[in-house]
């Protein structure tokens, strides 16, 4: 499937619908499923920078190939546009076989009126070859002529293409409703996808006229052949002279037969053949065999004349026809709301730096803890101090301030021993309390904690522990700790559980 | 050959989340100012068209290094060493609670990860730093240091003297505001570290730049959409022959108003997160629409038929009956009856219109009033808009996926650098919009060459703002 489908360089009308379709569920899949789906599909399509409609192309395959039910829709809808296109030239062909049956049918009692034929099968078909011309101009045009935008919605409103839509009758509902805005009948699309409305219609109507005029044509020439036709035609304009009547007709029909002439021997019919033939109904006569077998010389010109002003000119238009709609339809697709948003998920998968494993759930340290008490500000007066990781701070600052006699220092660049030495110090003072000066900005680790618990165990559970979180300036003062910095050591220490520690704020006057 | 990692390590809370949420564009890593908030190494390789690059680990902090500095100096013998002692220590300690966090960060650095180490440039330089630098030191591994100034950058020098004695590289960058060019800059640099990672992160950073570029591209169309899209939208009510047109007037105001502004919204959510912002928290002032006079009045009838086509028909079937009369009479009468039949036809169509408007089926007028709002024609509209939707994308360009706060879109400072050549360019552009078809292959050729254009604006303002990365 995913091989197949990167030869694919233009999208068919299924396909159109299928992107319609597909786009209108996006709308109402969540975010995250569309992301991820993308991501997905954008890792298999890595191809897909190769320009918008090719991308686009790519990720409409993707998205048929990994939905077994929408791709069987897809192909479903295929073969819907299919049948809407035989039914629209099945039914030229039923009405092309009617139209040469009646226009030349004979008893024998009289002679079939090459006027009459020639009018049904080639001028009434070139008039409606006329309004093909006019409903294909472009929009620009049809706007300065007055009148042709009603000429046109009349022309739109009648179009025998809106024949091929009964055949979409089929298609389940909501393909039947994306196929429907493509081909004008949902007013919500319809700006959107004008170019494709306009040209599937015409391309409809025009696959009817083209069977309409092979019928006529092989019909015409199935009668030549297997039945005797004698043909005639007859006037009431008349000069007064049958001679010269003739050779108007025969001028007439001498240049019908122009574009044919030079390849064709007797391109059309002669003076004396076009004077024989004429008839009168005033004057009944019989005909004889060998006139009768004249009067069908007229047949080669027919059938010319139905090929070359009939036919050809509507293979031509459904080639046209054909042309602008895949135009139309690519232009659509490329500019089809939602493509856009698809198109920068597909590039959102080719980068991709997401972590493989999940987040992991806070946890230990990551423990938001109970709930914070109102923080305090340290009003005290401790006499012992111990300075962890070095603050700098001058000892005769917190002496002054803090009312310290004693300041130790532990952490940061002392050794384990060290802190022990510390503690043990400290054990031999027996104080009441001890204050602990840390920097705010560093978050409590596990030693610190570590630290604590060294130092509870000697001191006993009522020695009254005070942490007290510092911020310095760039001079090298002290200045009282963030609200946030003193949120998280006060979350922290609670965890250690230990009633006789509290981490209080710095007052602002200590700072100064 | 396997592709380089890197283990982004440090101090707890010092910007490693941070760093590998911004160079990995995931916005799902947890950053938080609570130490301890990554327990577990998470790796992020980098996958670009499918093959991994590199890989950033994201590592928990530095707990006990001073403690595990302690274990490594009682087993080392000698210099040599230094790097299998780093490793018994893992695989010693492995499993145990209390060293549960060095284990997670050096593991993946014995494993052959590059060492990122990550240092706040805003706080003070201390000796605690020490052991874990010096654990690092002793791993062996390439290394680097960043210095993060969460805040004013007040300590980055103490920082890269101390940093210099123990890594060979330091750099210095705001992970949080870091424009484009620095993390490709600092990719680089990681690649720099050994040669065999040189070739594959320079890849990398080549194809993140282009990526940037087709992610602006993609913007641009985006932009171009809406403007496209803003200024063919209107609003119709259909009212009755009877009905007073001001009494609707207000309401249909608003929703042609509403209708802009979620076609701006969506545009925003598009461009958000084809930058993979998905869910961003957007404060922005809705748009002026600068024109006051949006409301026009037309006649409807049934069928899509307007007025002046049922006038024109009616005119020109007249006009043909009045020619067949005048050539029935060789010219005698000078053309009178193309004149009177295309009047008395004209006429007929404008009365006939106006009957069938009043003729009711089921109820239903078959014709009447068709009240209209917009498309404004106001030259200075898309203009406005392109202003806001550039502000926009330069703040969404620019921003990190590190970062947690909502975005503010200050419309009041949104500037309008367009050269003069490219405002006439763009005037030019704004007005095929107005006058081509929609859908027509003229108007998706205008839609595009806006996209090209807002490109290249789109890349001045990266240029501008530094987040470009070319």
């Amino acid at each position: 499937m995913m091989a197949s489908m990167s030869h694919r360089s233009r999208p068919a009308l299924a396909d159109l619908a299928a992107l319609v379709v597909a786009l209108d569920r996006d709308e109402r899949r969540p975010l995250e499923e569309r992301r991820k789906r993308d991501y997905v599909l954008g890792e298999r399509l890595q191809s897909a920078g190769s320009g918008r409609l090719q991308a686009g192309l790519l990720w409409m395959e993707g998205v048929c190939a990994s939905d077994p039910k929408m791709r069987q829709q897809r192909e479903q809808a295929r073969a819907v546009i299919t049948w809407s296109n035989l039914f629209l030239t099945g039914l030229g062909v039923l009405a092309g076989l009617l139209a040469a049956f009646g226009a030349l049918y004979y008893d024998g009692s009289g002679r079939v009126n090459v006027v009459a034929v020639l009018a049904v099968l080639v001028v009434l078909p070139s008039v409606f070859l006329l309004g093909f011309l006019l409903a294909a101009l472009p929009a620009r045009v049809v706007a300065w002529i007055p009148g042709m935008t009603a000429v046109g919605s009349v022309a739109q409103g009648v179009s025998l293409g809106k024949a091929g839509l009964w055949v979409l009758r089929r298609l389940p509902q909501e393909w039947r409703e994306a196929v429907c805005s493509l081909a004008g009948q949902s007013a919500a699309h319809q700006k959107v996808y004008s170019g494709v409305q306009k040209w599937i219609l015409l391309r409809w109507s025009q696959l009817f006229a083209v069977g309409f005029q092979a019928a006529a044509l092989v019909a015409t020439i199935w009668l030549v052949v297997f039945s005797d036709l004698a043909f005639g035609w007859s006037t009431t304009l008349t000069s007064g002279n049958v001679d010269q009547d003739a050779r108007r007709l025969h001028a007439v029909t001498a240049s019908m037969a122009m574009p044919w002439r030079w390849a064709v021997e007797a391109s059309s019919p002669s003076v004396e053949l076009i004077r024989e033939s004429r008839y009168y109904r005033a004057v009944p006569s019989a005909i004889s065999p060998e006139e009768a077998a004249r009067l069908g010389g007229w047949w080669r010109f027919l059938v010319l004349a139905m090929a070359v002003y009939g036919l050809l000119p509507r293979i031509v238009t459904v080639l046209v026809a054909q042309h602008h709609f895949r135009t139309a339809v690519v232009l659509a697709f490329t500019a089809a709301p939602g493509l856009t948003a698809v198109l920068a998920r597909l590039e959102q998968a080719r980068v991709v730096g997401n972590a493989i494993e999940p987040e992991a759930a806070p946890g230990g340290a990551g423990d938001q803890g109970p709930a914070l008490r109102e923080t305090t500000q340290f009003a005290g007066n401790i006499p012992t101090w111990i300075n962890w990781c070095l603050v700098p701070v001058e000892a005769a600052h917190l002496k002054n301030e803090f009312g310290a006699r004693v300041v130790l220092t532990a952490g940061g660049g002392a050794s384990l021993e060290e802190d022990e030495a510390v503690i043990e110090q400290l054990v031999a003072e027996k104080p009441a309390a001890v204050g602990i000066l840390v920097k705010a900005w560093e978050p409590p680790l596990l030693e610190f904690v570590d630290f604590i618990q060294s130092l509870r165990r000697p001191l006993g559970s009522r020695c009254e522990i005070t942490i007290v979180p510092v911020g310095v300036r760039t001079d090298g003062t002290l200045e009282p700790a963030t609200r946030t910095h003193l949120e998280v050591w006060r979350r922290r220490m609670l965890q250690v559980g230990d009633p006789w520690l509290q981490v209080v704020g710095m007052p602002e006057e200590v700072s100064r | 050959m396997s592709e380089p990692v890197f283990a982004v390590v440090g101090h707890p809370n010092k910007g490693k989340s941070s760093l590998v949420a911004t160079l990995a564009r995931d916005a799902t890593v947890a950053v938080s100012p609570e130490p301890g908030t990554t327990r577990r190494a998470r790796r992020f390789p980098m996958r670009i068209d499918g093959q991994v690059l590199y890989t950033l680990t994201d590592t928990p902090g530095f707990q006990r290094a001073r403690a595990a500095l302690a274990w490594m100096k009682q087993h080392e013998s000698n210099a040599a060493s230094r790097p299998a002692v780093v490793a018994r220590f893992v695989e010693q300690h492995a499993g145990e609670e209390r060293f549960h966090d060095e284990c997670e960060l050096l593991r993946p650095i014995l494993e052959g990860a590059g060492i990122i180490y990550v240092v706040d440039g805003a706080s003070p330089y201390g000796p605690e730093y020490e052991a874990e630098m010096e654990i690092l030191r002793w791993s062996g591994r390439p290394s680097m240091a960043i210095i993060n100034p969460i805040g004013q950058p007040r300590f980055v020098e103490p920082w890269e003297n101390a940093l210099g004695q123990f890594f060979r590289v330091v750099r210095v960058i705001d992970v949080l505001k870091a424009p484009f060019s620095a993390q490709l800059e600092l990719l680089r640099a990681f690649g720099h570290l050994a040669e065999a990672w040189r070739e594959p992160l320079d890849r990398a950073a080549t194809a993140l730049l282009a990526h940037r570029r087709r992610q602006r591209e993609n913007a641009a169309r985006i932009i171009a959409e809406l403007i496209a899209a803003t200024l063919a939208c209107y609003e119709t009510r259909d009212l009755g022959p009877e009905a007073d047109p001001q009494a609707y007037a207000a309401a249909l105001e608003k929703t042609y108003r509403g209708s802009l502004r979620q076609l701006e919204g969506r545009a925003r959510r598009a461009v958000e997160a084809l930058y993979g912002y998905e869910n961003l928290d957007r404060t922005e002032v809705d748009m002026e629409l600068l024109e006051t006079d949006l409301l026009s009045e037309e006649s409807w009838l049934a069928f899509g038929l307007r007025q002046r086509d049922l006038v024109a028909v009616g005119a020109a079937g007249g006009a043909v009956a009045g020619g067949a009369f005048d050539v029935a009479v060789l010219g005698a009468s000078f053309f009178a009856g193309t004149v009177i039949g295309g009047l008395a036809g004209g006429a007929l169509g404008y009365f006939s219109s106006q009957k069938l408007a009043e003729t009711k089926v089921l109820h239903q007028p078959l014709g009447g009033k068709r009240l209209r709002c917009g498309p404004t024609k106001n030259v200075q509209f898309p203009f406005v808009l392109l202003g806001r939707a550039r502000l926009h994308h330069a703040l969404v360009a620019a921003r990190t996926h590190a970062q947690r706060t909502g975005l503010v879109v200050d419309n009041s400072a949104a500037s309008s650098t367009i050269s003069d050549t490219d405002k006439r360019r763009l005037a030019g552009i704004f007005g095929q919009l107005r006058r081509y078809e929609l859908g027509s292959e003229r108007y998706v050729a205008a839609v595009n060459e806006l996209s090209s254009q807002i490109a290249h604006l789109l890349e001045a303002d990266e240029s501008l703002s530094g987040s470009s990365g070319g």
